[in-house]
């Protein structure tokens, strides 16, 4: 746990926890402070409560007399129970097949679930949707062609500081993973499971809980280095800022904090506080923290003070994590606007809005915005955008869009299943889209240009469960977390060779927790260094490599 | 709807908040468990039955209308943290009339000699008062304390640091212990 600079302080709240708990062993503490903590909890001031008001409050309550809370119920994207996407078939289509099959199967998905059709949006797109695209090929053998050089920016791979590596959101596309040898090297425990991905500096893991821990471990041994104890459960994957970790903690809809962490003794330096939780992954870019919250706002902060060097007003809630590059600052919010901000001042640069023509009728007044997956790749922005309805989900957009000016470049429909999706820089230039969802991961390559699909689709095999998970690529490997579908215990990590879709390897992982979502939110492992690491529900994390 | 009320008193938080979420009806269980909690809180701070009784109503009001929004392991905080704004609405709300918690303490810390005036009054005698002349943020982390939240648990409340929770419950400890003395060195503490 965290030292702390006053032990006295520490070993006081220790006694007072001991002492609620049954306090059959109690720590030492100043006899002076032991009998004052002793005598308020035998001279409790407080008055009972009236057990006829008690009564009188309990049966309204019961008796439905509580209005619901107001505005639309939490939109989850994630979970849905979709059927297979007719991936297959309408690739056979006419011309414009591609572009209608999504909203059939979100039409199928409403009609599964007996609700009201989603509203389709079939000839919606055709300014913008190049006419001459071709179909995607489907198959279970990949023709994607090995990476032959390292897209920009490059990136270290002595170190994950950040989710997705960079503040660009690019990945580590020549990462080295195991392989065919994989096996448990380790395995630590955390109190709950991790709604981020680890990430790595220096050989030591740093990972938040959804128990409100963030958590230090060495890579090598698993061994846990130090725990602090943050304002709430963490929702985000820590971010290294020099000798600085920052994590994000706090409940839904309550006030929450930002607390910038020593990397070295896991003692607090500073904490900055926002007024709802953070989903927004933090990226650090020319020397700033910046992250959106669920306030509305995104922040900039000094990372070594934890000072406000700028903040932006968006209109609606920031939960997705936003991107950087050529100067600016990246997010998508929940009001469906794409926000282009100056990095340095939090100057408005451009918006953009999905039109609806692209996005059609989503057959409610209070849609949710989904911006699944943000990067940016030589002077574009790559997004994915799906709008959630109570009913349906749409299927997720991608949108090209330029980054210095905000016009939108090109934007399809078909690269993607309605589920979470990661898109990710290919060394020979093409974007990959990997789509875990409709029963089966995909995985699709295409022009990072005109968004036209090169090569084949490729469809994992035996993949049916592997929805509830995570996925990254790194190398000429794909790592998928399965959640096995089958309850508890049969977590697994499958690593795939996108050269000819074979399974290389799969790693059973240890303990009864599954590895699908925490918070309603599901991560990619971490692959660097040789190594993969896996934070499970149970909050174990595991580590693999190849032996 | 019907709900025994003797069939949660086993099971945790996280079980019957569960069962909250899927069955309104099993709310019951969760509030019979924290009602005397939460009315004691707010009569606490607000020192007022029927001002806690309001409060207490608002409070289970909105944890049932929000009931969705809260994660499954951390109701006894979430609870408390709404808890904890209600108090600060109704403090606002008494403001024209009544002095807020806050400028109390000011004036309490801002006295020539607050421990006298207090020790000095035989009604200043009990723990209650004694509360009073500590600082809003030190009366916080003990009232949570008294509602039977623990360290993590107060920390998710008001939102801040273990370093800071633990600063702020040393100082109120430390001036607490020396009012009890004052007032046992005076004869006032029975």
């Amino acid at each position: 746990m965290n030292g702390g600079p006053n032990r006295e302080t520490e070993r006081l709240l220790a006694f007072w926890d001991a002492l609620q708990e049954g306090g059959a062993h109690l720590p030492d503490l100043d006899p002076g402070l032991a009998t004052t903590v002793r005598y308020l909890h035998q001279n409790d001031p407080s008055e009972a409560v009236n057990p006829e008001f008690t009564a009188r409050l309990r049966d309204r309550l019961l008796a439905g007399q509580i209005p619901a809370a107001d505005g639309p119920a939490p939109v989850q994207t994630v979970p849905y129970p979709v059927p297979a996407l007719p991936v297959s078939i309408e690739r056979q289509a006419s011309p414009s097949g591609w572009r209608t099959w999504g909203w059939r199967a979100a039409a199928l998905l409403v009609a599964c679930l007996g609700v009201v059709a989603l509203v389709a949006g079939q000839d919606r797109l055709s300014d913008l949707l190049s006419a001459d695209t071709p179909a995607i090929p489907t198959s279970t053998v990949a023709s994607i062609d090995a990476p032959t050089q390292s897209p920009e920016p490059q990136i270290s791979v002595d170190g994950m500081p950040m989710y997705m590596g960079n503040a660009a959101r690019t990945g580590i596309a020549d990462a080295a993973g195991p392989a065919d040898a994989a096996a448990i090297a380790w395995s630590a425990q955390m109190d709950k499971g991790s709604a981020g991905t680890p990430v790595l500096a220096d050989g030591v893991l740093y990972l938040g809980s959804a128990g409100g821990h963030l958590y230090a471990f060495d890579a090598e041994s698993g061994k846990e280095l130090w725990a602090f104890q943050g304002a709430g459960p963490m929702r985000t994957t820590a971010l290294i800022a020099g000798d600085v970790v920052v994590t994000t903690a706090g409940f839904a809809g309550m006030d929450g904090a930002v607390h910038g962490v020593d990397r070295a003794t896991g003692e607090e330096r500073w904490s900055f506080a926002v007024e709802n939780q953070v989903q927004s992954d933090p990226l650090l870019y020319d020397g700033l923290v910046i992250f959106g919250c669920d306030d509305g706002v995104v922040y900039a902060l000094n990372p070594e003070s934890g000072e406000l060097a700028w903040s932006y007003q968006a209109g609606g809630p920031v939960s997705a994590a936003a991107a950087a590059g050529g100067g600016q600052v990246v997010f998508g919010s929940g009001e469906g606007m794409l926000t282009a901000l100056d990095a340095a001042t939090g100057t408005e640069q451009w918006t953009l809005s999905p039109p609806s023509e692209l996005t059609g009728d989503p057959g409610d007044p209070n849609p949710g915005h989904s911006w699944s997956t943000l990067l940016i790749l030589d002077g574009t922005v790559f997004v994915t955008y799906s709008i959630a309805t109570q009913m349906a989900v749409t299927p997720q957009l991608v949108l090209a869009v330029d980054l210095e000016t905000g016009a939108l470049q090109w934007a399809r429909d078909d690269l993607l299943g309605l589920r979470t999706s990661l898109l990710m820089p290919a060394p020979d230039g093409t974007i990959r889209a990997l789509s875990m969802g409709s029963n089966e991961a995909l995985l699709t390559t295409f022009e990072s240009g005109t968004g036209n699909p090169v090569g084949e689709r490729l469809v994992l095999p035996e993949t049916e469960n592997v929805s509830a998970a995570g996925g990254v690529i790194a190398g000429d490997r794909l790592y998928i977390l399965d959640g096995g579908g089958n309850g508890e215990g049969s977590a697994r990590l499958r690593i795939f060779d996108l050269t000819d879709a074979s399974q290389v390897a799969e790693v059973p992982l240890p303990g009864p927790g599954d590895v699908g979502q925490v918070d309603g939110r599901r991560r990619p492992p971490l692959v660097v260094d040789g190594s993969v690491y896996v934070a499970k529900n149970d909050g174990a994390v595991v580590a693999i490599r190849d032996q | 709807m019907h709900t025994d009320r003797s069939s949660g008193a086993a099971l945790s938080d996280d079980a019957l908040l569960a069962a909250a979420k899927s069955d309104p009806g099993q709310f019951a269980l969760l509030y019979d468990r924290y009602v005397d909690a939460v009315f004691r809180y707010c009569h606490r701070r607000l020192d007022d039955r029927e001002a806690a009784e309001d409060a207490t109503s608002q409070i289970f009001e909105k944890a049932f209308s929000n009931l969705p929004k809260c994660r499954d392991e951390w109701f006894r905080p979430w609870l408390f943290r709404i808890a904890h704004n209600v108090v600060i609405d109704c403090y606002r709300q008494r403001r024209p009339t009544v002095e807020l918690l806050d400028d109390a303490l000011q004036m309490a810390d801002e006295a020539e000699n607050p421990e006298e005036r207090a020790i000095s009054s035989e009604s200043a005698a009990t723990l209650r008062q004694l509360l009073e002349l500590l600082s809003a943020e030190q009366r916080e982390v003990i009232e949570l304390r008294l509602a039977g939240l623990n360290g993590t648990e107060s920390m998710a409340v008001l939102g801040i640091s273990r370093e800071v929770l633990g600063s702020r419950t040393y100082r109120a400890m430390n001036r607490l212990r020396s009012l009890i003395e004052d007032a046992e060195a005076l004869g006032v503490r029975s």
